[in-house]
């Protein structure tokens, strides 16, 4: 319930054009069961005016005939434009603030962008909420206007049959929908389970292709296949039968209403107490009542859906709200009591800034007391200073990397930029540290967009001039010439496919037009041929030339022209020198580097 | 989300063909399903006749309740009947629609698994899985909704038309007047409006993808401190895709306002002609509200079928990939190859010998060689080139080469992979022929850099190769690996779930499962690609270990990307632009300056690349 409030404050901007909406379908409705009902009475009264051979105006009904089908077709068009207009509004309201929110979330908490899962059914959270005006409150709107409206009309007539309807239509719109919801929702859950299990089995098929034909394997796995998507494919019949059901149901209800209704009045019409017009009539209106409530079965099946989408994107929101520790966009309050005799927001790169780790140890969540991703580690590396970061899988590289960013908050130790004076990272805003220092992380995503445009991610003001300089630099002056729409060619999903040197090199391009003081690079030339490889860090290096660097790699062309290597392992320093001095010390240390 | 391009209306009919093709193993489900809904029209029909007869009975002969009832008896028979036809018509469209799908899938699965993994690569292994996967259920509301809506859209205006004429030609000619409407509303709908909801979808699409595209890349946008822009821009594209789609929608509405202003139009001049001709007495009541009745049902199947347009749609781009698949001929993969036709029917001629020589060799494999084998893929420069190799039957052989020096190609064609090449391949002086890939693939066990594990128990990703193996057999395979106690520590042991439903398990761990499934094999060669990602020491080393032994008693291949590796092996062979340009044992590559020591080094071995790169 909660949740349905919540929605329905994120609507309340855009009410007029809502209502508006709730107003035409009513009136599309309304027309449409006046023109049949009316239609009824003047065939009846028509036929016994002629029989009678009595005079009657026929020009009124008539033309009110003609009238209301006009008013249901053109409310039916404006009805459409308004009710998509509206939804298009709430649309727009939706993403912004689940932009907003998932922007300002700590890293930590946005486990969805590390899970596939986790993002797609973010996506149909919001595309379901995309549609909450148009397919739950529209249709509950409409039904809670028109059904009193249409039932007062009959109970004028006659209130047994007037109770008859209603209670049809309760079945038809309420009972019954609520039931199928109940049932399709119980399945549900384990639908998505089983579509995300064959999802799964075809693609291990597809990437585990080669093992499966040398290990003989590949009917086996098909037959896997075909049984996971048996499975799938029982839910969904039972999802179907029940659909199916339920429109029978529906059927044989409405029916079986204007039946009772017709029984209800011919003794009433045999016995002189009601005009024999009112039958042919009656009997139309209590079918054509049915209309109020046509789109009200899908509102309820789709009411839980949208609900538990809300309850997931708010429980976003209130993640956030919890979380207050930690905002991207403003600086934290404890400014002054954490960074002694310093004005954080006068530091500038001019002089070149040199980077320190105090004591820094860092636990992931879930893990063992003693089981630290960074150990204890002190590093200093001094203005304009190049240094490598060396180490196995899971010695702490990457743990080092995020808490560098900001993304990740801090646990212990001290995380510290040296200028002409000492600052602590955490007590400058998140804005200004990431103008100070650019992190190339290995993760790296290209938008949908032109290559300008994810330019300008990096560096809103750079001139184009400046972004074909920095694409040259990053070796894709070549690339970007042969492209007939050079800087403005799309890229993305939509757009043109980059190899992942080219997408690593564009990474690097935006690197150089924000020209940090600090630079950050986790294995910046994964991916890149021999020859683009020392052309690309020369490139890096040369611009570089006034900034920090602290570069992760393996590489040992690079690590050669490296002031500094620094070598971790389990989460502690193991060695620090000269790649030359420690490969002389360390036999550990040369093997770790020289791979091929 | 995504955006597809929208097939032409030629490739739709092509399509529109293939699916109706496809639908061959439920057709006779669909047909019923059909039937019945056809049946329910009729039934509509009748009752419609029911009830106009007991209402103009009651109105106008002063017949009471009883004397009606044996109208209103049938009429509530009909009712319940029509229910259960309804249900039963949907339900059966539903499982025509889920046999199809299933034929789909597996037809697909199979064929793809027939081509092999070059053309999975080809075509991209996302793309893939999403015509598997969501692709196939894009079918489901194509045959279950769409096709049946089309048959109803011909087949009830009909149906009405029949029984109308008979009864009251004068009524039937208002109907038939009102007929020629439906063509044009076809048109109407299917031409313009197709176009226009076609921009529709697209522009929504458009939208989505932009949002969550951005949603996607939100760290970097954080790390660019572009949120807050972001947030604006976002807001103002929605505005103005709002703007862009309404007016495209008054106009795609305007169409569908034509229709629904056509068909209101005409209920209603039906009602009003009728009344006059009541009015005047040359029509009785009963008939006149029997059309009445008819007239909406009259036009409501054209406009359902209007409502399954995007099942249409969506069926129809979903059937563009499934058919390129399907018409993909097996033969393809072999027909570009590099073999000499004599040979090739040569080795067709030998096929009996052949398995003979399979047979032998299983028992004593003396001689491995490789003749003159080079294979280039058809779209692309990278290839191998001219390799001569003879292998021992025991002992480990390292190939090394910087990327793209063709030792993946070279390893794909030795599994087997391009069959035809697999002629190059001799094995005790006999060369392979296709037929034999399956015997010779049994003979090779293998480690991709990434090795698959499926989503299973432990003891069925080892056993993967063998499954028949006793308990014994794969805690022995476990332990040469280096994994048995890591198994053990786990709480449901050999019966973990992996997978990315399952028990999430490091890199490390992986590999060494993977090297489990290989020693279960017990094949005589085993092949693998050592990773290059850096795995903790103790890791490299049990595995170092295991491979070691493994290589005492048979033959193993690796791509080496560690010194370590290259030193134990015997034999070291290197590649460069495809092309073998040394080989020896460690010592003696190091000891000579070349292609090798370049390598080792790490000095300018472009050089080495440039010298032997033929291609350019």
């Amino acid at each position: 319930m909660t949740n349905f409030l919540r929605l329905l404050h994120l609507c309340r901007p855009y009410y007029k054009a809502m209502l508006l909406g709730v107003f035409l379908t009513g009136l599309t409705v309304l027309a449409n069961v006046g023109l049949l009902a009316i239609s009824g009475w003047f065939l009846a009264s028509m036929a016994a005016a002629g029989i009678a051979g009595v005079q009657m105006n026929y020009f009124t009904p008539a033309g009110i005939i003609r009238f209301l089908a006009i008013v249901r077709s053109a409310s039916r068009y404006g009805e459409r434009l308004v009710t998509h207009n509206a939804t298009f509004l709430l649309l727009s309201e939706i993403r912004v603030n689940v932009f907003a929110t998932l922007g300002k979330l700590n890293n930590q908490d946005l486990a969805m962008n590390r899970s596939a899962d986790l993002f797609n059914r973010m996506q149909d959270d919001v595309d379901a909420l995309d549609k909450f005006y148009l397919n739950v409150l529209l249709p509950m709107l409409v039904a809670l206007v028109c059904v009193p409206i249409v039932i007062t009309i009959i109970a004028g007539f006659n209130a047994q049959v007037a109770f008859i309807c209603l209670g049809g239509i309760v079945l038809v719109g309420v009972c019954l929908p609520i039931r199928l919801s109940r049932k399709l929702g119980c399945s549900a859950g384990q639908q998505t389970q089983r579509s995300a299990e064959l999802r799964e089995a075809l693609s291990e098929m597809l990437s585990g292709q080669r093992e499966l034909a040398l290990y003989q394997a590949t009917n086996s796995q098909l037959a896997k296949c075909n049984a996971i998507q048996k499975d799938y494919n029982d839910l969904l019949d039972q999802r179907h039968k029940a659909l199916a059901d339920s429109d029978g149901l529906s059927l044989i209800v409405v029916q079986l209403a204007m039946l009772a209704s017709v029984a209800l009045l011919v003794p009433l019409v045999s016995s002189g107490q009601l005009p024999n017009v009112h039958l042919a009539m009656l009997s139309l209106f209590v079918l054509a009542s049915f209309e109020t409530v046509l789109t009200l079965p899908n509102a309820f099946i789709q009411l839980p859906v949208a609900l538990s989408a809300a309850g997931r994107i708010f429980a976003l929101h209130d993640k956030l709200a919890k979380s207050a520790g930690f905002d991207a966009s403003e600086t934290p309050q404890d400014l002054g009591s954490a960074s002694p005799a310093s004005l954080p927001q006068d530091i500038t790169s001019d002089l070149g800034m040199g980077l320190g780790l105090q004591n820094v140890s860092y636990r992931y969540a879930n893990a063992a007391l003693d089981d630290l991703a960074l150990n204890n580690v002190n590093i200093t590396i001094n203005a304009q200073q190049k240094v490598a970061l060396v180490g196995p899988s899971g010695s702490g590289k990457s743990t080092l990397v995020n808490l560098l960013s900001g993304l990740w908050p801090e646990q212990q130790g001290r995380i510290l930029f040296n200028a002409e004076y000492e600052v602590l990272a955490k007590a400058i805003s998140f804005e200004k540290r990431t103008q100070l220092m650019g992190i190339l992380a290995q993760q790296h995503h290209i938008f949908d967009g032109t290559i300008a445009d994810n330019l300008h991610y990096a560096a809103p003001e750079a001139s184009r001039e400046q972004m074909q300089t920095a694409c040259e630099q990053a070796q894709l002056g070549e690339w970007l010439y042969e492209l007939p729409n050079g800087l403005n060619t799309r890229l993305g999903s939509a757009g043109r496919r980059m190899s992942q040197g080219q997408s690593r090199r564009l990474a690097i391009a935006q690197m150089l037009l924000r020209n940090p003081a600090i630079l950050v690079l986790d294995e910046p030339t994964e991916g890149l041929d021999n020859q683009s490889k020392q052309a690309v860090m020369q490139a890096i290096m040369l611009a570089m030339s006034r900034s920090t660097v602290l570069c992760i790699t393996h590489d040992p062309d690079l690590l050669q022209n490296m002031d500094k290597v620094i070598w971790l392992e389990n989460g502690k320093v193991r060695g620090e020198g000269t790649h030359q001095a420690l490969q002389a010390i360390h036999g550990e240390y040369l093997e770790l580097t020289t791979r091929f | 989300m995504t955006i597809k391009i929208r097939p032409d209306r030629a490739q739709q009919m092509l399509l529109r063909g293939f699916l109706k093709r496809e639908s061959k193993p439920a057709a006779g489900l669909l047909k019923f399903s059909i039937a019945l809904g056809t049946v329910n029209a009729l039934l509509m029909i009748a009752s419609a006749y029911l009830l106009a007869q007991s209402v103009h009975l009651v109105m106008f002969e002063n017949a009471d309740l009883a004397s009606v009832s044996h109208l209103l008896w049938p009429l509530a028979a009909f009712v319940l009947a029509r229910g259960l036809l309804l249900a039963f018509s949907q339900r059966f469209s539903a499982r025509a629609a889920r046999n199809i799908k299933s034929a789909m899938r597996a037809n697909l699965l199979e064929k793809l698994s027939q081509l092999g993994p070059h053309y999975t690569d080809k075509k991209g292994h996302g793309a893939t899985l999403n015509m598997l996967h969501d692709g196939v259920e894009a079918l489901h509301d194509y045959y279950a909704n769409y096709l049946p809506s089309v048959a109803y859209s011909a087949l009830v205006p009909l149906a009405i038309l029949m029984v109308i004429f008979p009864t009251d030609w004068q009524a039937g000619l208002i109907f038939l007047f009102t007929a020629p409407l439906i063509p044009f509303f076809m048109i109407l709908v299917g031409h313009k409006a197709e176009q226009l909801n076609q921009a529709r979808w697209q522009q929504l699409a458009v939208l989505g993808n932009y949002f969550f595209d951005r949603v996607r890349g939100l760290t970097q946008l954080k790390l660019f401190d572009a949120t807050k822009r972001e947030l604006q821009q976002i807001a103002g594209i929605s505005d103005d895709f709002r703007h862009a789609t309404l007016s495209v929608l008054k106009i795609a509405f305007l169409s569908s306002f034509a229709l629904e202003f056509l068909a209101t139009i005409s209920v209603a001049l039906v009602a009003v002609i009728i009344g006059f001709r009541l009015f005047f007495g040359t029509l009785d009541f009963a008939t006149g509200f029997v059309v009445l009745l008819l007239a909406p049902e009259f036009y409501l199947p054209l406009r359902k079928l209007g409502t399954h347009y995007h099942a249409r749609l969506e069926g129809i781009s979903a059937a563009g990939d499934m058919l390129e698949v399907l018409n993909t001929p097996i033969s393809d993969a072999k027909n570009d190859s590099a073999v000499p036709n004599n040979e090739l029917n040569k080795s067709k001629q030998d096929s009996q010998k052949e398995n003979q020589a399979l047979v032998n060799m299983n028992t004593a494999m003396t001689d491995i060689r490789v003749s003159r084998l080079s294979f280039t893929y058809p779209d692309s420069k990278e290839g191998i080139h001219n390799i001569e190799l003879t292998l021992p039957t025991t002992g480990m052989v390292a190939f090394v080469g910087s990327s793209g020096a063709g030792k993946s190609t070279l390893f794909d064609c030795l599994l087997g992979f391009h069959p035809q090449v697999i002629p190059h391949i001799s094995v005790n002086d006999e060369a392979l022929s296709v037929k034999d890939i399956a015997a010779w693939q049994q003979q090779i066990a293998w480690i991709p850099q990434q090795p698959t594990l499926f989503y299973a128990s432990i003891k069925d990703n080892i056993t993967l190769a063998k499954p028949t193996a006793s308990d014994a057999e794969i805690a022995r395979a476990a332990e040469q690996a280096g994994v048995l106690t890591f198994i053990q520590s786990l709480e449901n042991g050999f019966d973990t779930m992996l997978g990315e439903q399952g028990e999430g398990i490091s890199g490390g761990q992986k590999q060494r499962i993977a090297l489990a499934r290989a020693f279960l094999k017990q094949a005589p060669i085993l092949i693998l690609d050592e990773p290059t990602a850096h795995l903790d020491s103790t890791t490299e080393g049990i595995v170092q270990r295991g491979i070691n032994d493994y290589a005492k008693h048979h033959l193993v291949l690796v791509i080496a990307h560690r010194l370590n590796t290259l030193k134990q092996a015997a034999h070291v062979v290197v590649l460069a632009g495809g092309n073998l340009v040394q080989q020896g044992s460690y010592q003696e590559l190091s000891d000579v300056q070349g292609p090798f020591s370049q390598l080792i080094t790490g000095g300018d071995e472009v050089n080495a690349a440039q010298q032997s790169d033929i291609n350019d």
